[in-house]
């Protein structure tokens, strides 16, 4: 029964997709979304039931398991463990976030929206819960597109340029890790003599040999997993494409970019690169922990210098993108809890504010920091919050980023005390930025007042119904997670490599 | 002796159909049959003949030996059986295709079935030729059709030139292919293949050998348009009608294709080095060109001549593997034909031939497709989709088998080209599917009409099945 049920999780948002690109109404293709949502949900919350956690505090995975291509080993193989179920959960909320957020926003040809809006999550779901090499490269492909549809058709200004880009950036990504893929599938099928794309068969692939050339070979493989992940997640060099496609997309396509798409690289890293070369891991652990603190610094630095406020959020993403990177190759547990949790908080903190910067956008219609001003003396509840969510991006003690921080941090500080130190100054930087931003966008008169457009009423409207119910659901999760993470880090220590 | 033959016969019924279908179709010109009649005839024929090649596996005809001197030898072995639906079927959905663009450009339509039966029967022959003169009557067969054919319409501005390019370039390179098989007889003795003694004379580096599998390389290069043979192929599609660039980019290069596998089988490559550094640099080279060449077009003629340049470099590939197989380049032609088709067939929807004549579509004109005409830009995605190998799509398993092969037999070099090409590619498709669904949509599309839907729609459920199931063909 379970097995039937995970099938379902990617399945229903894809057939929901199907149904709500019907041009029925708007209102039909927005409650089609939330409807097939709300269902996945559902089904999940029965799953997370029958995995006897809450009983036994012991997380038993949820396993789909069919043939799909004999001749060539594929399976159809979904399974579901700790680290997948907590990015589910997250992948399901930020989905009812962006169906809300474009509640109002979205006008145009809304059916293929809300449908390009459910193949994404469907695809994000696939990735998360594929444990067959093909099938997690096809879901990783099929995520993809749609998003590039979502920025390129509903997006800003410059979106054809940051839809191609981001397309582009990825699909290179895909690429390598194909080849990447394709070269362990060989190797280990020459071994074993028959061939598998499952994921038990690569556990371990780096130390199970120990020929000369064959160190080569697996390192090499690794950085094809580890620039395809870096590229996502994003790490330094291969950011670049996160400030464009992050500025130029819609609001829900900036919630799902920065809150989900992001994670699948660092789950990635998690799942695939350090489990199927543990040692090669180490052995340049240092290195992606130096590219992680660069991100921070390099991310935090740029956000100080931006005029732009949804570019500004978009580099305080790569910033904090940084952390996951550092606490994961720490290889210390409470690094890996640290980063497991920044992906976490992170997708939550961040998607709000891409929330406030379009609910400003909707009012203001600038995203020009010198032109906002006094949000919170004109309308005091978007500015409440958009103060409170800067505070939890910058990790605010009480709220989830906090803890996530402190322990990639821990973490990163019992591997390497250097990296450790240079990613604290992210806490000064982010601090700078965040607060500055607080004080010109919430408090102070803009700079440049805005001219009163002909027949244009400057009043400007306080939160509807529709934005104070998704805030209000993001901040309960991510206060309940600064202050309860424990149950979060009971789940996932079973999981985490000695 | 009689039974035998009649035996024989009964087994080339199938072929006999093709033989005649063209006379009869001139004959129901004749009698001013409407164009429908003539077009639901030549289906039917199509359907009677596919329906038969399935008692003709397996089946070696040395009948007409006795009659005309040993010149004709068909064998339809599996992979040329395959050769062979594949090529037929293309054959049926063409002529459904060429129905509607003929009905639009209000020219005459008998003689344009009867060349194009011609041409399907050339190139059916030439995918179970087995003996070097048969190959070359299928080939001439083939490009005679095919000069009128580009020709066709009158008052198509380029049509006359295009078929001049290509006559002129065929006239040639058959010239060179002529001279190759003449070496080659004169090497091994006998024009029938498989060639008999050939991994003796390859070992030895035979010069005639070599010199004649060099020169039918050129002719055969010419017809795959393959670097550096690749010139005529953005002008010949974009001048000649749509329905044509379908046969020329399908029936007419995958035809000869499968006769190139049978001339360098496994064989040739194993036994000589030379010929697979040669094949590496043309493939590398028809990879490199085609992408780079694409990436300036804003006619999708012209893009999809090149990248049909760059897809039969990948399709080297499967070629110079060791274990030759056959299967994964059928498959891999499979999902060319069918995007192929699919492409073309939206376009000759999009592009009206009206009477100063044909419209060229470049990619403004596709503006907003998706918007007005969503079935049409669906199909057209997927099939762009699919040629750039995205998962889902059937052009992805062909490349990861391609990518496979290629792996197991240790061609790392064309491998990584591959890559690096497919990468260049996703640019310009992309630049057609944003195109596809840019905002500013224009209104005057034209609508689909009810042959164009069927086999739209046909392709569009063979690229995806197969993009889920591929094992259904291998």
């Amino acid at each position: 029964m379970n097995d039937i049920l995970i099938i379902l999780l990617p399945l229903i948002p894809f057939i929901g997709g199907l149904i709500s690109w019907l041009p029925i109404s708007h209102l039909f293709s927005r409650a089609i979304s939330m409807l097939s949502l709300l269902i996945t949900s559902l089904v999940l919350t029965y799953l997370f039931l029958e995995t006897n956690f809450l009983a036994s505090n012991a997380f038993t995975p949820i396993i789909f398991k069919t043939v799909w291509v004999k001749d060539f080993g594929l399976q159809f193989y979904l399974s579901m463990d700790a680290l997948s179920f907590v990015l589910v959960s997250l992948t399901l909320i930020l989905g009812f976030m962006a169906v809300l957020c474009s509640w109002r926003e979205i006008t145009y040809k809304v059916g293929f929206f809300h449908a390009n809006i459910l193949f994404a999550i469907s695809g994000i779901l696939g990735v998360f819960l594929a444990y067959d090499m093909l099938l997690f490269y096809l879901f990783w492909e099929v995520m993809l597109i749609p998003m590039t549809f979502l920025i390129a058709i509903w997006g800003h200004e410059k979106r054809t340029y940051a839809a191609i880009k981001f397309f582009i950036f990825t699909q290179v990504g895909g690429l390598l890790m194909l080849v990447s893929i394709l070269a362990m599938y060989f190797v280990k099928g020459y071994e074993n003599q028959s061939f598998s794309f499952a994921y038990e068969t690569f556990l371990n692939f780096s130390t199970s040999f120990s020929s000369k050339e064959f160190s080569i070979v697996s390192l090499l493989v690794m950085f094809g997993f580890f620039i395809a992940f870096a590229i996502k997640l994003p790490a330094l060099p291969f950011h670049t494409w996160l400030p464009d496609a992050h500025t130029e997309a819609p609001t829900a396509g900036s919630v799902i970019l920065a809150g989900l798409l992001l994670k699948t690289g660092g789950y990635g890293l998690i799942r695939f690169v350090v489990p199927f070369f543990p040692d090669i891991s180490s052995e340049y652990s240092l290195i992606f922990m130096g590219l992680g603190a660069a991100g921070i610094v390099y991310g935090a630095i740029l956000a100080l210098a931006q005029t732009d406020l949804k570019k500004l959020v978009a580099y305080t993403s790569v910033s904090h993108m940084g952390f996951v990177l550092i606490g994961v190759f720490s290889f210390k547990i409470w690094g890996y809890h640290g980063s497991v949790l920044q992906m976490l908080c992170h997708g939550i903190s961040t998607s709000a504010l891409f929330m406030i910067v379009g609910s400003l956008y909707r009012r203001y219609h600038t995203r020009d920091i010198s032109r906002l001003g006094q949000v919170f003396t004109i309308t005091p509840k978007l500015g409440g919050i958009g103060i409170f969510f800067l505070l939890a991006s910058f990790g605010l003690p009480g709220l989830g980023n906090f803890i996530a921080e402190v322990l990639s941090l821990y973490g990163a500080f019992n591997a390497n005390i250097y990296i450790a130190c240079i990613s604290s100054l992210a806490l000064i930087l982010s601090a700078i930025y965040s607060l500055t931003v607080i004080k010109k966008v919430f408090f102070s008169a803009p700079r440049i007042q805005a001219r009163i457009q002909e027949g244009q009423s400057s009043a400007v409207f306080d939160l509807d119904f529709i934005e104070t119910l998704s805030f209000s659901i993001l901040i309960f999760v991510i206060a309940a997670l600064g202050v309860f993470p424990a149950p979060i880090i009971n789940m996932l220590t079973p999981m985490v490599m000695p | 002796m009689i039974y035998q033959i009649l035996e024989q016969m009964k087994i080339l019924l199938p072929l006999f159909i093709l033989f005649f279908s063209p006379i009869i179709i001139l004959i129901l010109t004749m009698i001013s049959a409407t164009h429908r009649a003539i077009l639901i005839f030549s289906l039917c024929i199509d359907l009677a003949v596919f329906g038969g090649i399935f008692y003709f596996k397996n089946v070696t005809m040395d009948i007409l030996n006795t009659f005309s001197l040993g010149l004709f030898k068909f064998d339809t072995d599996n992979s040329a059986f395959l050769f062979l639906c594949l090529v037929l079927a293309s054959g049926f959905i063409i002529k459904l295709f060429s129905f509607t663009y003929i009905e639009k450009s209000g020219d005459k339509s008998g003689e344009f079935y009867f060349l194009l039966s011609l041409s399907i029967l050339g190139a059916s022959l030439i995918t179970i030729s087995a003996h070097l003169v048969s190959f070359f009557l299928s080939l001439e067969l083939l490009s005679i059709s095919l000069y009128a054919l580009i020709a066709y319409f009158r008052k198509h501005s380029h049509g006359l030139e295009a078929s001049i390019k290509y006559l002129v370039l065929t006239v040639s390179s058959d010239a060179f292919l002529l001279m190759g098989f003449s070496l080659i007889f004169a090497a091994s003795g006998s024009l029938t293949l498989p060639i008999s003694n050939l991994e003796v004379l390859l070992l030895s580096n035979n010069v005639w050998l070599l010199t004649g599998l060099a020169l039918s390389l050129v002719g055969l290069g010419f017809k795959l348009g393959i670097v550096p043979f690749h010139v005529w192929v953005g002008d010949v599609y974009k001048g000649s009608p749509l329905p044509i660039t379908m046969l020329i980019a399908t029936v007419a290069k995958g035809g000869v294709f499968a006769f190139l596998i049978k001339l360098f089988n496994d064989k040739v490559f194993i036994n000589s080095d030379l010929l697979v550094t040669v094949f590496s640099i043309i493939s590398i080279c028809s990879m490199v060109f085609g992408n780079f060449l694409a990436l300036r077009e804003n006619n999708l003629k012209r893009i999809l001549a090149y990248s049909s340049i760059a897809n039969f470099g990948y399709l080297m590939i499967p070629l110079l593997a060791y274990h030759n197989a056959p299967n994964i380049m059928f498959f891999y032609l499979t999902s060319y034909f069918a995007a192929n088709l699919a492409t073309f067939g939206a376009l000759s929807v999009l592009s009206v031939p009206i009477s100063g004549g044909e419209v060229d579509v470049n990619i403004e004109d596709i503006k907003g497709l998706a918007w007005r005409r969503p079935f049409l830009a669906i199909i057209l995605s997927v099939a762009i989709l699919s040629l750039a190998g995205i998962p889902v799509t059937i052009g992805f398993f062909a490349k990861f088998f391609v990518i496979s092969l290629g792996i197991m037999n240790g061609l790392w070099i064309l491998i990584g080209a591959l890559i690096i090409n497919s990468l260049i590619g996703i640019y310009y498709y992309l630049r057609v599917l944003i195109s596809i669904c840019s905002s500013e949509p224009r209104e005057d599309f034209q609508r689909t009409s009810y042959s164009n839907a069927i086999s739209l729609a046909l392709l569009l459920f063979v690229i995806l099945f197969f993009g889920f199931f591929p094992n259904v063909i291998l």
